[in-house]
């Protein structure tokens, strides 16, 4: 069955050429993106309908926890999400426990705004609160006077908040994060209002048990969780004059590519290893 | 495209016009024109990914420029968002203008920065036990916190593996079924978590010798349930290191070079 030398070369092929691969594969697919329909996932949808059912003037929280770090998976679902509240005219509050990520979060709020066209204005219609330090007591804070944690940022004067006296006047609270900042709100949240979380991929493992546990009212995964929720708003939204699908759809393809080549390498990488074993050579 | 843009604030920790300024909506930093924006970070990009084939000094350079960034962005974001807002205002108040309302002081907070700098005794070999006073404060706010923390997060869990496990319709899936209805396949499913939990939780009894031929096949099937969850993990890690690059490909052929649409 082949040669030895075919085998080792196999079993030992220089990591660069594998990189090598990926990147004409991922720049092939990002060029001329390949279109499939696409099945959302029941995690993804539950949340979507949650958010879909909300009515004008409504409250949200949402803590943005992510950076540029992640924005292949978190920008997506972050604009989606915008895009959904927006158009059913729902308030938000942007919270942060990394210095870095409000400022991202509000040039993407911006960004959907001009895109939408809808005059969604800071300080009337979405709020700011901006970065707290010490997590735990944050969230905690949060829970227990989201006042008293949020006065001292100058936000509490727009009109769509001053109603607001405890989070369980809120209509949900939305973790957009890269970081495990949502364990925090599993342990604080003592059931105030539903609690949603849109992560990385990496992150899915970890988090599903509290999804099928209910802890999680819904719950988008990585890029495949943005594609879901950009089908949910095209379905919604079907309208030509709405953009609905951005980096969800466009990253489906090279994503799809790219694992094919770990699977394919990882399975010719495996038959080597057997083959050079049985041979004695591994 | 490099810049840098202030976000809302009510009050600033600087009295000068400047730094006033910086507190308006549409004031911001707009350090580069847009396509010099574009072309810097495009070659950023680039230099960061010439790691790929191997250690360079161009690489080392970009790498410290962006660590450099992060630290000075997180040093004015903290003066900006915290110190300010949440400790000096509060703590020395504001006399009333047209615009904004009376702040009452609050000078007792000012003791906490004298416990504060306590923490830099560390660095003191005869006065280092000052250092474990701001650390003791820390650590007891945080343990306070970890029974309720616990019971919150772990008990839904723990009543989450109570489920039903006989079916009561003897239909496989039904698309709109009324509350209380066990289909097959839910019980199934069901069956299949609760055994699973089971022969995972078997796998860490280490307070005895695992003896028996029944704990020993839960053991290890649990062993291999815990491997297809690490494979799990494993698959959605790549997934997201994919995302990364495949989002900066995006940027360097959609975004900078325009090769393509950008939806």
């Amino acid at each position: 069955m082949g040669s030895t030398k075919f085998w080792k070369t196999l079993f030992s092929v220089d990591r660069r050429v594998l990189y090598l691969i990926l990147i004409v594969l991922v720049c092939w697919q990002v060029l001329k993106p390949i279109d499939a329909k696409n099945i959302v996932l029941p995690a993804s949808a539950d949340l979507y309908n949650y958010l879909s059912n909300l009515k004008k003037g409504d409250v949200v929280l949402i803590e943005s926890d992510w950076t540029t770090s992640t924005q292949g998976e978190s920008k997506g679902q972050f604009k989606a999400l915008m895009r959904l509240l927006m158009r059913k005219g729902v308030h938000f509050v942007i919270t942060s426990i990394d210095p870095q990520a409000p400022v991202i979060a509000g040039l993407v709020v911006e960004e959907v705004v001009k895109e939408e066209g809808i005059p969604y204005r800071q300080g009337v219609d979405w709020a700011m609160g901006g970065y707290f330090p010490n997590a735990e007591n944050h969230v905690t804070s949060m829970v227990n006077n989201i006042r008293r944690e949020l006065t001292p940022k100058g936000i509490m004067n727009a009109p769509f908040l001053q109603k607001i006296n405890d989070l369980s006047e809120l209509q949900g609270v939305i973790l957009v994060t890269a970081s495990s900042s949502i364990n925090l709100w599993y342990e604080r949240i003592r059931n105030k209002a539903p609690l949603m979380l849109m992560c990385t991929a990496v992150m899915a493992g970890e988090n599903f048990p509290y999804y099928t546990s209910r802890q999680l009212e819904g719950l988008v995964i990585g890029a495949k969780g943005a594609y879901d929720f950009e089908t949910l708003l095209a379905q919604e939204f079907p309208d030509p004059k709405y953009i609905n699908f951005q980096a969800g759809r466009r990253y489906m393809s090279p994503l799809f590519f790219a694992l094919m080549l770990l699977v394919v390498s990882v399975v010719l990488g495996n038959i080597a290893m057997i083959v050079l074993k049985k041979r004695g050579e591994a | 495209m490099l810049h840098l843009t202030a976000q809302a604030q009510p009050d600033n920790v600087f009295t000068g016009e400047w730094w006033r300024r910086l507190g308006e909506k549409d004031f911001g930093w707009q350090i580069l024109s847009e396509p010099a924006g574009l072309f810097i970070a495009a070659i950023f990009t680039l230099g960061l990914y010439t790691l790929l084939y191997r250690e360079n000094k161009f690489y080392r350079i970009v790498e410290h420029i962006f660590v450099g960034l992060a630290a000075g962005f997180s040093v004015v974001q903290i003066i900006v968002e915290v110190l300010f807002p949440l400790y000096y205002r509060p703590m020395v108040g504001r006399a009333p203008t047209e615009d904004l309302p009376m702040i009452p002081s609050y000078w007792v907070w000012a003791a906490l920065l004298p416990i504060g700098f306590l923490a830099f005794f560390v660095f003191s070999t005869k006065n280092a036990w000052l250092s474990r006073v701001p650390i003791g404060i820390i650590i007891g706010l945080w343990a306070g916190q970890q029974f309720n923390a616990f019971m919150g997060r772990y008990l839904p869990q723990l009543s989450s593996m109570a489920q039903p496990v006989f079916p009561n319709t003897w239909t496989l899936a039904e698309p709109n079924q009324a509350i209380g209805t066990l289909t097959i396949s839910q019980a199934l499913s069901n069956i299949v978590l609760v055994i699973t939990f089971l022969v995972v939780l078997s796998y860490f009894l280490y307070s005895f010798e695992q003896k028996s031929k029944l704990v020993q096949r839960s053991a290890m099937t649990g062993r291999w349930l815990l491997m297809v969850g690490f494979g799990v993990i494993f698959g959605t890690t790549m997934m997201t290191r994919f995302v990364l690059f495949i989002d900066r490909a995006y940027f360097i052929l959609i975004d900078w070079l325009k090769l393509g649409p950008p939806n």
